[in-house]
């Protein structure tokens, strides 16, 4: 296979994309859950009245919003059905975007086993048939994280870096449309593709420079201000206040930072399975508890949604202040939330969501189940030797960055749903572990040994939430 | 290094200075929007009210009993009408908006046969922002079903939406619904 044709890929894309289409037309009419309630809400609202209202806790971005109410308007109740097959269309760009991002890494090969993980990986897949923002998000954002990755890359040297470089900055701005957690991650990215010019590409090449870095960095800062500054006029305009696209860091840090411990991929069994003791109650104590009678309240004296949301964030970090023991114990547990073995798929299967679809029923069920664990414990595994295979130095160093720095924010708040954005660059590791192991060194310490402590604290954090895991997978394979 | 290659630069600074330029000349001011409040076109009227609610450190006096009553039951518009069943003006409720609580609640205003009543209802009682502001359960695909039925105003399935809350209600007294918090 040569190694640039893009024809193989485009394949395993469409066979991603059949794979989405089938789990779509499978679940058929979903009810809606949690979150999709409120994005339908805010979009019939926005519909009704002819602007964004005011979400009260939360600031979200408007994308996810938009997009529904222009489907809403259009097609009514036909346009819930719409939307799920617009995110399956634009899944599209999140395989090809991981099957380039590895080809860069690692070869041609290895990137068709990335799609094929791509295709097969029922957690993210499942999202192209919920009403959650992350399949538009991750299709504006993963193809901007390739983007930049190969400026980044030394082979980027001929290429044409400025085209790039803008369309890195629009998908990054387009995806802050949906979420806004990559807002921090943007300027990190735009020092390191300056930075990346003191580099030499090749010992026999030179430097760019500190000049083409800053161009560069300018290029793909700008690109993104372009796009982000008139939601950010408007959002100056409703509320008085400087909110570039949105912001939710108030309400999670209600949520994060304070006494009640909360994890979304467990707490609407308490409240929607009634039948069955709550899989959060299995959490062990220790390491959620915080002195009883600590908590604090939401700001709601102040009117004014950003000041009420920045309010939440200083009184988040005073409790942290006031609690570090509490502090240090919860943050392990928030790691052991985020590569927990759940996902929104299982929970939709604990809470008996498709039981008007095949998918809820039979050996389509109980299969549908064990692939779903399977995916992240097999994806988080693997990953790790994958990690040892990559050649390229710049490589080792931009996962680490994004991969970082998605791990810092869920440190606030942390489900399987938050763990989505590194998926994106876990594939491509897991591919490069499959396909890239027999080039590496194992015996050498300096290689076996992390991937042999990364896979010793995986089985830690594993254990941690093993007895709510246990709860939530007896309750998806349906025996209890 | 050719200045050529920093024309993209200049060009992307160029838009942002327009739209800045733009943006700053967009911005509504305080004594415009005081202006629209009192306004006949109902369009400039809520879009008013919408800015007037949110920016800065509002007035809460403003959104007192009077003006509410003057919203929905003085008003033919139905985004007039049902702008006390939103954010911008229930935040300004403590404890709960208990006005807007009677008017889909109470006996005298609760009338699953109405579109309006409905469209209140689930603008008050489906919103985003938990109970503070008035929200009980999220929404269903039934009850969105009713609000596309509701804006083409045609009479509503009042029997099945009154059987429907019924048993929301029993559900909600059966399980642990507490205030259900956004993801």
């Amino acid at each position: 296979m040569r190694n640039d044709s893009l024809r193989p890929l485009i394949a395993v894309c469409a066979l991603g994309l059949l794979v989405r289409l089938g789990l779509l037309l499978l679940t058929g009419r979903l009810e809606l859950q949690s979150d999709e309630a409120n994005y339908v809400y805010l979009a019939l609202s926005w519909d009704l009245f002819g602007f964004y209202s005011d979400s009260y806790r939360y600031l979200w971005p408007p994308g996810y919003p938009f997009v529904l109410e222009l489907f809403l308007s259009w097609l009514e109740m036909g346009a819930l059905f719409a939307v799920k097959l617009v995110q399956v269309l634009a899944s599209a760009s999140i395989g090809m975007s991981i099957m380039l991002l590895t080809r860069r890494l690692f070869d041609g090969r290895t990137a068709l086993v990335a799609g094929l993980i791509w295709c097969a990986y029922l957690p993210l897949a499942s999202f192209t048939h919920f009403l959650w923002a992350e399949t538009l998000f991750f299709a504006c954002l993963a193809p901007a994280l390739y983007l930049v990755y190969s400026v980044l890359d030394r082979g980027a040297a001929q290429e044409p870096v400025s085209l790039r470089l803008i369309a890195a900055g629009l998908l990054m701005a387009a995806a802050l449309y949906f979420k806004e957690v990559p807002l921090y991650l943007a300027p990190v990215l735009a020092l390191l593709v300056g930075l990346a010019c003191l580099l030499r590409p090749a010992a026999d090449v030179p430097a760019p420079g500190a000049v083409e870095g800053l161009r560069r960095a300018a290029l793909f800062g700008l690109s993104m201000a372009v796009l982000i500054v008139p939601w950010t006029f408007r959002n100056y305009n409703v509320y008085g206040r400087v909110v570039p696209l949105g912001k939710s860091l108030g309400e999670n840090a209600y949520i994060g930072l304070n006494e009640e411990y909360k994890n979304f991929d467990l707490t609407p069994f308490s409240r929607h399975r009634q039948d069955v003791e709550a899989p959060i109650g299995e959490s062990r104590v220790g390491l959620i508890q915080a002195p009883l009678g600590s908590g604090w309240r939401r700001a709601e004296e102040i009117r004014n949604t950003p000041d009420r949301l920045d309010e939440n964030v200083s009184r988040g970090l005073a409790y942290a202040r006031e609690h570090p023991a509490w502090l240090l114990r919860s943050r392990i547990k928030k790691l052991a939330d985020l590569v927990v073995p759940l996902s929104f798929f299982l929970r939709h299967q604990g809470l008996e969501h498709y039981t008007e679809s095949a998918l809820g029923h039979g050996l389509l069920r109980r299969f549908s189940v064990i692939w779903a664990v399977a995916c992240p414990v097999l994806l988080l595994l693997l990953a790790l030797p994958g990690f040892a295979a990559l050649r390229s130095t710049r490589a080792r160093l931009y996962l680490t960055v994004v991969v970082g720095y998605f791990l810092a924010t869920s440190l606030l708040v942390a489900m399987s749903r938050f763990r989505l954005p590194l998926v994106l660059l876990l594939i491509p590791l897991a591919a490069g572990a499959l396909c890239q192991a027999r080039d590496v060194r194992w015996r050498t310490p300096r290689v076996a040994l992390p991937v042999l402590l990364g896979w010793a604290l995986l089985g830690v954090l594993w254990w941690i939430d093993w007895p709510e895991t246990a709860a939530v997978v007896r309750l998806a394979w349906g025996t209890t | 290094m050719s200045l050529r290659r920093w024309l993209p630069v200049a060009a992307l600074l160029g838009v942002l200075l327009l739209e800045c330029a733009a943006g700053l000349l967009a911005l509504d001011s305080d004594s415009d929007i005081e202006g629209w409040l009192s306004s006949d076109d109902p369009e400039q009227r809520v879009r008013a009210l919408h800015l007037f609610a949110n920016r800065g450190e509002p007035e809460r006096a403003f959104f007192g009993g009077s003006f509410k009553q003057e919203l929905f039951l003085q008003n033919e518009d139905l985004r007039l009408r049902l702008f006390p069943f939103t954010n911008e003006v229930c935040k300004f409720e403590e404890p709960i908006p208990s006005l807007q609580n009677f008017w889909v609640d109470g006996p005298k205003f609760r009338d699953p046969n109405s579109p309006v009543w409905w469209m209140s209802y689930v603008i008050y009682k489906r919103k985003v922002g938990g109970a503070q502001v008035g929200s009980s359960l999220r929404l269903r695909l039934v009850e969105l079903e009713w609000w596309f039925e509701a804006q083409r105003a045609e009479r509503m399935p009042g029997a099945a939406i009154h059987k429907h809350l019924r048993g929301l209600a029993m559900e909600v007294r059966e399980r642990r619904f507490g205030d259900e918090e956004s993801e």
